[in-house]
């Protein structure tokens, strides 16, 4: 009898350890909102929250983070796709190399994207085809040149769970390696792909050094939500500043939280 | 008709040349091979998965070797059968006749006969997930049997099942095949399955083929030691001729002093006095003498006194190994029950072995 | 006893170079905060720490004095800055005047007038300058407010921007790459300084004003005269008319503040 009673608390220690490790987590967070919440005061704080700027800056980051994403999966899942399955010449130092942006810092990459439109290439782009410095473009690819590295390996991982094996039988029933992919392949690596994108988006959503390096700060054009945070905090206005992160952590929060409801509909059991 | 031509096949460590199998239409044939004979590999050459540096693929009358997969009307059963985990029961069976743009109303009778004949029409709402595992394999070969391929190609179906639910799966597989005569190409390193199921056998070891041929020709008469000892060949033993006896028109041949004798017509291969020969006897094909029963004529030239070591009772037969007593050569007895009770056979036990001369076989 | 200053990164070479110096004769021991002037009021203001507020500008110590957070009595001038156009190392878009700022195709910024001082003296330098029309095409060729006075310099540097209204000491701050083009006399409105005071919460005010005074000394003096700083009015007014104020305050006009000028854009 007493044995049974000690390994019982043993077994309930090793719960609560590795849950109290999930819940401090959260405390901390929480607690950082909590913070900014009492440091507020009342007046400052709402004029903020319905100034025009805020909503414009609310607006550009959705947009742009939204686009940013779009173009990182669209060059990033058939990239993944390749990493994954294939075999060639100098994969592994493409593997590598999307390592890049996490270890470069933001401003680091910011700096590099601006520097390249001062070659004669990025001249060329720049005149014939669409102005990225100082302009919103170059806010999507500020974000798309930080999230593409990381959303390539996640989508990647998640294409590694699936065997390869199920394409294999798929076409030799008859379907194209296209078919085989987009009817067997995709449906199969679905939730991690949707938690790949959604990680991404997120990461282009929170983006700031990178942003504000190659596209500028200019309010009411290029200002995103963490710009728009960094420079209230630079005008060492507290007010404006705590009502612009309690904003866009809100925002952020709602929309990946609906995403994951309705993303995670596509079961197959 | 399948017909596989000088196939050439370099990857990693695996070096094909030149191979060479005929597959007959109807042919349930084997590719059988130990596990790391590259025998996967010509497999996925026939596939179309993989490249071979040379030679020419023929699927009936069309050359396929430089289509892709999808366009050699094939159909493919891994070992682990992957169905679709997605899909339910019925859109697996299907996906093939779909994948093909067939016309689905002219296949529908055919698909319901083969529901009915696996017995599955039960499952068919169901999920991969929610089957068991012969139930899954059953819808595997479902899947692979609708769009009526041309060619359908199997990785070691029997593996990893149930004693029980392999002899099932096996009855399946014989009555598939004399119901439908889908040309089958299969690969395993089971030689038992081969011998059940298979019309034709080819042997690979080591990446080239050793033997090829009709079952009976394949495992009565295999061509080397190495294809014998495969083929799960006891009573496998390196001899020497010592002579000719021309008036008796028979061989007489040595093993470690014990000496054996053999018809002159019975040996295929050509031998000589004094060469060193490869002589083999199945295990069903060795008689313990009961005293008193008359034998027959092809049992009386080879009989050999010998001691049971040990007995091994295997179900539906009993094993028994015996030394002879000149010599000290291990015979392994292959004995059906009925017989066995009848001998009153214990461990330890002088008896007198014979041999039927008309399987013994010799390799050179 | 340490000192703990908080300073605006415009004179970074200088001050570290001074702080030296004066740890080297005092024995006092000096820590510096450097960052974007407003950045480091607000660190200074959430910390409640702190000696010294040294700010690259006039205008974040008027916001600093506003909030009570320093001693304005004790506020001082270290050095004057006149503003000017800055342009990229050999003048490759030939830009010779203010108003070759309202050319076609040039692209210009300015430090975001409602919290870079530098930017609030290139309003007031368009507004005072420019012809109404002049003043539509010089807003045409603004692509981008910097948010600090350092990226002011940077975006020159970087070849981000034909041209930006700074500091005239620009050229020096990178001389490989930034060219400064002088406005004319009149066309500068106000003369700029660097103040520092001490802070309300401060625990050594002898050891903050001994700093402030080594600063206003000639030893002090002459390390920013080195780093090409003007020194005293008379210096300053040498690039102006003899009447130019001195800092003060200006009232932005609305238009500047950032979303009616993005309106007025389109």
């Amino acid at each position: 009898m007493e044995d049974e009673r000690i390994e019982g608390d043993e077994k309930m220690n090793f719960r609560y350890t590795m849950m109290g490790a999930a819940g401090s987590l959260f405390v901390f967070y929480l607690g950082l909102l909590f913070s900014l919440l009492y440091f507020a005061s009342g007046k400052g704080f709402f004029e903020a929250l319905f100034h025009p700027h805020t909503l414009f800056s609310i607006q550009l980051s959705l947009i742009a983070a939204t686009s940013a994403t779009f173009f990182a999966v669209l060059i990033g899942l058939p990239a993944a796709y390749a990493l994954s399955r294939f075999e060639f010449v100098g994969k592994r130092i493409i593997d590598t190399f999307l390592e890049i942006p996490m270890i470069m810092s933001p401003i680091a990459l910011g700096a590099s994207l601006l520097i390249f439109f001062n070659t004669p290439l990025g001249e060329v782009i720049q005149r014939r085809g669409i102005f990225f410095v100082f302009e919103v473009p170059g806010i999507v690819l500020a974000q798309f040149a930080t999230i593409a590295g990381l959303s390539t390996r996640l989508m990647k991982a998640s294409l590694d769970e699936i065997s390869p094996r199920y394409e294999t039988v798929a076409r030799s029933l008859g379907s194209s390696s296209w078919q085989a992919f987009y009817k067997i392949t995709l449906p199969l690596a679905w939730r991690g792909l949707i938690a790949s994108i959604i990680l991404s988006w997120a990461k282009a959503l929170g983006e700031f050094g990178a942003t504000v390096t190659l596209a500028g700060a200019m309010p009411g054009k290029t200002e995103t939500m963490p710009v728009a945070i960094f420079t209230a905090l630079a005008s060492a206005n507290i007010d404006k500043t705590i009502v612009l992160i309690l904003i866009l952590v809100v925002f952020g929060l709602v929309t990946l939280y609906g995403v994951r409801l309705t993303g995670g509909r596509r079961l197959y059991d | 008709m399948i017909r596989i031509e000088g196939l050439t096949i370099l990857f990693e460590s695996f070096r094909i040349t030149d191979l060479h199998i005929e597959i007959e239409e109807g042919e349930f044939h084997f590719l059988l091979g130990p596990t790391g004979s590259g025998k996967t590999l010509i497999l996925e050459s026939v596939m179309g998965l993989h490249k071979p540096k040379n030679g020419k693929i023929w699927i009936g009358e069309r050359e396929v070797q430089d289509l892709p997969p999808e366009r050699r009307n094939i159909s493919y059963v891994p070992q682990d059968l992957a169905l679709f985990p997605h899909l339910r029961v019925k859109e697996n069976i299907l996906y093939g006749i779909k994948a093909r743009n067939l016309d689905l109303k002219a296949y529908e009778g055919y698909v319901q006969t083969l529901i009915q004949v696996m017995k599955v029409d039960h499952l068919l709402e169901r999920y991969p997930a929610n089957l068991s595992g012969g139930e899954k394999k059953r819808v595997a070969l479902l899947r692979a049997l609708a769009p009526k391929p041309k060619l359908l190609l199997f990785d070691e179906p029997l593996s990893g099942l149930d004693p029980s639910i392999k002899f099932e799966i096996q009855q399946l597989l014989k009555i598939l095949h004399s119901s439908f005569h889908t040309t089958t190409l299969c690969v395993t390193h089971d030689f038992e399955e081969a011998y059940v199921l298979g019309d034709g056998i080819t042997i690979c070891i080591d990446g080239r083929i050793e033997q090829a041929g009709k079952r009976d020709d394949v495992f009565l008469r295999p061509k080397s030691r190495k294809v014998a000892q495969f083929l799960g060949a006891k009573n496998l033993y390196k001899a020497r001729v010592l002579k000719k006896e021309e008036s008796l028109q028979r061989w007489v041949l040595g093993v470690n002093g014990l000496q054996f004798s053999m018809p002159l017509s019975l040996c295929r291969d050509p031998i000589e006095v004094g060469k060193e020969v490869d002589l083999f006897i199945r295990p069903e094909e060795v008689m313990i003498i009961r005293e008193g029963k008359p034998l027959k004529d092809s049992l009386k030239r080879n009989i050999f006194e010998g001691e049971i070591l040990d007995i091994i009772d295997r179900g539906r037969y009993h094993m028994v190994y015996v030394q002879t007593m000149q010599g000290k050569i291990p015979f392994e007895i292959s004995i059906p029950n009925y017989a066995f009770r009848n001998l009153n056979l214990s461990i330890g036990k002088t008896i007198k072995v014979a041999l039927r001369e008309e399987f013994l076989w010799v390799m050179s | 006893m340490r000192i703990l200053v908080f300073a605006g990164a415009a004179s970074k070479p200088a001050t570290e170079e001074a702080v030296r110096i004066f740890q080297e004769k005092t024995g006092l021991a000096v820590d510096l905060i450097f960052g974007g002037s407003g950045f480091v009021l607000a660190q200074m203001k959430l910390t409640k720490k702190g000696d010294l507020y040294f700010p690259g500008s006039s205008d974040f110590m008027e916001l600093a004095k506003k909030e009570g957070l320093v001693f304005p009595e004790s506020e001082k001038v270290i050095v004057y800055l006149i503003p000017a156009i800055n342009v990229q190392k050999g003048n490759p878009k030939g830009i010779y005047s203010l108003k070759d700022l309202t050319k076609d195709g040039i692209r210009v910024s300015i430090g975001n007038p409602e919290m870079v001082c530098v930017g609030t003296y290139a309003v007031e330098i368009i507004e005072k300058n420019l012809t109404p029309s002049e003043k539509t095409k010089f807003k045409k060729n603004l692509v981008n407010y910097t948010e600090s006075c350092e990226k002011t310099a940077n975006v020159i540097s970087l070849k981000a921007v034909d041209a930006v209204l700074g500091w005239e000491v620009f050229h020096y701050w990178d001389p490989e790459r930034i060219e400064t083009i002088l406005l004319k006399p009149e066309e500068v409105k106000r003369i700029g300084y660097i103040p520092i005071a001490i802070s309300k919460s401060t625990k050594d005010k002898a050891g903050a004003q001994k700093f402030i005074d080594f600063l206003l000394s000639p030893s002090g003096k002459a390390i920013f005269q080195k780093y090409h700083y003007l020194m005293d009015p008379q210096e300053a007014l040498r690039f102006t008319r003899p009447d130019t104020p001195i800092a003060g305050e200006y009232f932005l006009p609305p238009e500047w503040r950032t979303k009616e000028l993005k309106e007025m854009k389109k």
